[in-house]
């Protein structure tokens, strides 16, 4: 007897919350088997789980480490249903994000989990990766048509990084095209508001947060 | 007293001042550790920023926040002095083999001084160059953190030109001081004084010497100078005999530096056959791997949790202070210096709390704190909004140990176990064939192997082998007072070090996160974790 769609959209939302790669992959092979739609497997299974990994990341019930095991699971079952996405399903305006870490900084274990969580809320990102010149994010942002520019770091001696960003999107004429999101250790919401940054994201799960309302997003 | 414009922030002023206040987020008005208390007279009204970190009491009492409070009049403002427990706190560092050098009979003593410039604290010895004897010592918080409780805070506030000299001055300033004191202490001259050796890590070193310090900020982290040339003690205002010269130890790296170097003199690392693990665990959190026949380092970017900083109820070693527990009838039991009423924990508090909370189940090998409490001995401790284990509810203010506190914890030990396993992959060596594992820093003889084990920080192999070797940083530092050719191995030393740039190495963030979680009880020796995290490839994500 095959179980209904709903319970095995649970539960692989579920594998990915328990961290159970295992779990995934045999769900979505069960979720194909049954016939369910491998977009609507990914967004109210796949997605619904990470989401709920965001909230218990939020609380601090979950840290870093369960976040990327739960990304794992979620990965291991996406292999198995992304080749059955159809064309239709994919196509649509997702909306572009332009994310990396300012120059001279080479942390960018808060960016990877802020890039994979904008990621799996449905953005276009564009990874630039770490110790990334001021000038690469803007001329990333005009080719690729992003929407928002995140910047990122962990040190102090590169924040003003952020600024010449800001700084350099007014020099070109370009403010008002880009929505610009700062945030990692030592960045605060008053130096974001100094700078003249349109969001500051306390952590990745925020940041999502953030990112949602500066594009327009429904939650 | 100090003349201020109205208008002035008090941070400000304190600063001008010379008074020492700490700032540990640099006067962003996140912390809420910059209280001061207005004693009397006419300030600004209360931001948002103090509300949301003073309570109802404190802000009625007329504290405030110095970051974020301007004085508009004539004002008293009181700041709390906290004592620090000095020579207790920094255990007197091990010293290895060494000849003295001969210094000539001249009539007069032959003083020399070995000054320590820690992040957060700064020792000097006075030695008698003949005996090899310490006369005095003495210890100060190091004033530069008014500009900054970290390196990085302090390397921006320096960079800016309006800046330049105000970190050297201060720190010169507070050496020649407790130089002074030292000397008095002692009944000794500053004019007998025939060297000054200074063991600091790489920013400390520059600052000191005024050297140009953006390098140490940015990618690739390049310092200025290495190894410095020695300097006149005048040239930095400290009095001396004619000709006094300041030898500063070579660093390794941007980011490990002399104080590193000098602790490796001290251990005698590089001397040895079978291979040592160093690791010290001050606020920037370095450590070296390795014998005669090769040396490994890293920085570890540990952060501030092992010095109270960044918890909840943190605070620095005085009495007061939790700084250590034991699980006792299945609870956490801490014990504070001093013996009375629980004030807030230090360094080595929050590491026996958190292995004390991981041993009595509290919180899980995760680290996230139990959901199940019923029936357990602790039940009733365990709170939420936030959630939190009470240590201590007597007294005026909860004592408490957070989930936040625990993540922070997690961080901090993350790093440095990560650190030790990033050194042993880049060297090629196993766990088992480390002959013995070397904790130095503040915590002198206070942090508990056991905890340490038990957190995971020190590797389940090396247990039977972990030695407290104290303040090594000024140990290694008399050692080249005392000898021209030890001052020689400083450089050769330093310049055999492969340092290891964590940031940079693939899959670091694997390894990171797995040395995250707690090892598992039970187990006897056994570490195991949840899930492996670095074995297996990361599944790709949908873009």
């Amino acid at each position: 007897m095959t179980r209904s769609h709903e319970d095995i959209l649970t539960d692989l939302a579920g594998a990915v919350v328990e961290m159970d790669d295992e779990r995934a992959g045999e769900l979505a092979h069960e979720a194909l088997a049954a016939g369910l739609d491998a977009y609507e497997a990914i967004q109210q299974g796949l997605v619904a789980g990470m989401e709920r990994a965001g909230e218990l990341f939020e609380s601090q019930e979950y840290f870093v480490p369960e976040l990327l095991l739960c990304s794992d699971a979620m990965g291991v079952a996406l292999e198995i249903l992304e080749p059955h996405l159809s064309v239709a399903a994919t196509a649509g305006e997702r909306v572009g994000v332009v994310i990396g870490v300012v120059e001279g900084d080479t942390h960018d274990i808060g960016k990877n989990l802020v890039a994979m969580m904008l990621s799996v809320a449905g953005f276009e990102v564009h990874d630039l990766g770490r110790d990334v010149p001021i000038a690469a994010f803007v001329d990333r942002a005009v080719e690729t048509g992003a929407r928002l520019i995140c910047l990122s770091t962990l040190m102090t001696t590169t924040l003003d990084g952020m600024g010449d960003v800001v700084r350099l999107l007014h020099e070109r004429g370009l403010r008002d095209r880009f929505r610009v999101l700062v945030g990692g250790g030592p960045v605060t919401r008053a130096f974001a508001g100094h700078i003249g940054a349109d969001g500051y994201g306390v952590n990745a799960s925020h940041a999502v947060e953030v990112a949602r309302e500066l594009a327009g997003v429904p939650a | 007293m100090q003349d201020v414009a109205p208008g002035t922030l008090l941070l400000d002023a304190a600063r001008a001042a010379g008074a020492a206040l700490g700032a540990p987020c640099g006067g962003a008005g996140t912390c809420g550790k910059c209280r001061v208390r207005i004693v009397q007279g006419l300030v600004g009204a209360p931001t948002a920023d103090e509300r949301a970190l003073l309570t109802e009491a404190e802000l009625q009492r007329g504290v405030r926040l110095a970051c974020r409070c301007r004085v508009l009049g004539a004002a008293t403002v009181e700041i709390e002095e906290t004592a620090t427990v000095e020579s207790d706190v920094l255990g007197a560092g091990v010293m290895g083999d060494f000849r003295r050098d001969r210094v000539p009979g001249d009539g007069r003593p032959a003083l020399g001084v070995a000054v320590d410039i820690g992040t957060t604290t700064v020792a000097v010895g006075l030695i008698d160059l003949r005996s090899g004897a310490e006369l005095a010592a003495g210890t100060a918080l190091n004033p530069q953190t008014a500009f900054g409780h970290d390196v990085l805070s302090r390397v921006r506030y320096a960079v800016q030109a309006e800046h330049r000299g105000e970190l050297a001055r201060v720190i010169r300033a507070c050496v020649d001081r407790i130089t002074g004191e030292a000397c008095r202490d002692a009944a000794q001259r500053r004019d007998d004084i025939r060297r000054y050796v200074v063991a600091g890590n790489t920013a400390m070193t520059h600052l000191l010497l005024d050297l140009e310090v953006s390098g140490l900020g940015r990618a690739p982290y390049e310092p200025t100078a290495a190894a410095p040339p020695p300097r006149p003690a005048a040239a930095l205002g400290w009095a001396a005999s004619e000709g006094a010269e300041v030898f500063c130890v070579p660093a390794v790296s941007a980011f490990v530096g002399g104080d590193i170097v000098a602790g490796l003199l001290a251990t005698g690392l590089p001397d040895r056959e079978r291979i040592g693990l160093l690791v010290d665990m001050g606020t920037n959190g370095e450590v070296v791997l390795g014998s005669r026949d090769g040396l490994w380092a890293c920085s570890c970017a540990a952060g501030p949790a092992f010095e109270g900083m960044g918890i909840s109820c943190g605070m620095r070693a005085a009495p007061g202070a939790i700084d250590a527990a034991r699980v006792v009838d299945g609870a956490v039991s801490p014990a504070t210096i001093g013996g009375g009423q629980p004030l807030g924990l230090c360094g080595s508090g929050v590491i026996d709390v958190a292995a004390a909370l991981l041993e009595a189940g509290v919180v899980e090998p995760s680290g996230r704190f139990a959901r199940a409490a019923e029936g357990r001995p602790w039940a009733a401790l365990l709170r939420d909004g936030p959630r939190r284990y009470v240590l201590s509810a007597t007294g005026a203010r909860e004592i408490s140990f957070s989930q936040g506190d625990v993540r922070q914890v997690q961080l901090a030990k993350g790093a440095i176990a990560s650190g030790i396993a990033a050194l042993l992959g880049a060297a090629g060596i196993d766990a088992r064939r480390v002959a013995r594992l070397l904790i130095a820093g503040q915590f002198g003889h206070h942090v508990r192997r056991e905890s340490l084990v038990a957190l995971g920080l020190v590797p389940y192999e090396l247990e039977d082998r972990v030695a407290v070797v104290g303040n090594t940083s000024k140990s290694g530092a008399v050692m080249c007072l005392l000898s021209r050719a030890q001052r020689a191995r400083a450089a050769t030393v330093a310049g055999g070090v492969r340092h290891v740039e964590l940031s940079t190495l693939p899959r670091f963030e694997r390894l990171l996160a797995e040395k995250m979680a707690f090892p598992s009880r039970g187990q006897a020796g056994a570490e195991r974790h949840p899930r492996e995290l670095v074995k297996r490839a990361p599944a790709p994500v949908r873009s």
